[in-house]
């Protein structure tokens, strides 16, 4: 099964975003491409080439619904598993997302020191079903 | 600076922010009064910055804050699926959900946020724990 090591993560909201960094920095030992919105992800995301995107949804100008659906045009990006974050996260939202093309949801607000066991979680079942 | 007194900064740093939210939230709702401003618009304003209240501050420890948040959200979302004007009872609900919100942004402490002694150990205690 392939490592989870290099996250781009796509928050609009200062604290949220800055509490998230630390986090999967010093508690996943990740290796990050942070990015204040869906315009400078578009940008370096496809250059850092992520294993995973964590993606708010409710962001201004474009929302993370909007990027997932650019990032399935860019060929570096498109195999990408996406974890949409997102304080809209009732079961038929959820559903929703995943319909759309997201692997997974994480439900805004989050516990950050649980934050970590959550991502590999998910990562960890989003390969095994990849790989059955 | 230790990573946990980063976070510190950083809760520190977050409340300032929730105050100038929650005034926002206040110059919003109190436009639901002015028969000149458009009310629907008054509503959608003050029920975005709810909603990133409600996702902010409970992802750095504020699960109370997060609620009142949440609770104000809800009832101007309600609001607005209406499509009509709030009436002076539904003007008051939600001037007292907004003032349950207020008073907590207002006498918050970092120190109360579950995230100001959590500690963040490093990377060596998390391989180590693993």
């Amino acid at each position: 099964m392939k490592k989870l090591t290099r996250i781009t993560y796509i928050e609009d909201d200062p604290d949220i975003r800055a509490v998230t960094e630390m986090v999967l920095e010093n508690l996943g030992g990740f290796t990050l491409n942070v990015c204040n919105g869906g315009l400078s992800a578009l940008q370096s995301a496809p250059l850092f080439k992520p294993d995973l995107i964590l993606l708010d949804v409710m962001m201004p100008g474009m929302d993370g619904i909007e990027v997932l659906n650019k990032f399935k045009n860019i060929p570096e990006l498109a195999a990408t598993p996406v974890i949409f974050m997102t304080a809209k996260a009732q079961r038929h939202e959820v559903e929703g997302y995943k319909k759309l093309g997201a692997a997974d949801v994480i439900s805004k607000p989050y516990d950050p020191m649980k934050l970590v066991d959550r991502i590999v979680e998910i990562w960890n079942h989003y390969q095994s079903e990849k790989a059955a | 600076m230790s990573h946990q007194d980063q976070l510190r900064a950083l809760i520190k740093r977050h409340c300032v922010t929730l105050i100038t939210e929650a005034d926002a939230i206040g110059t919003h709702i109190g436009q639901l009064e002015d028969a000149s401003i458009d009310g629907s618009q008054a509503i959608s304003n003050a029920t975005a910055m709810a909603h990133k209240i409600k996702g902010s501050s409970g992802s750095i420890g504020f699960a109370a804050i997060s609620s009142a948040a949440g609770s104000l959200e809800s009832y101007l979302s309600a609001l607005a699926s209406t499509g009509m004007d709030p009436n002076a009872a539904q003007i008051n609900t939600v001037a007292g959900l907004f003032d349950e919100l207020n008073t907590l942004v207002r006498t918050v402490s970092p120190e109360s946020s579950t995230l100001y002694n959590a500690g963040i150990p490093g990377l060596t205690d998390r391989v180590t724990a693993s």
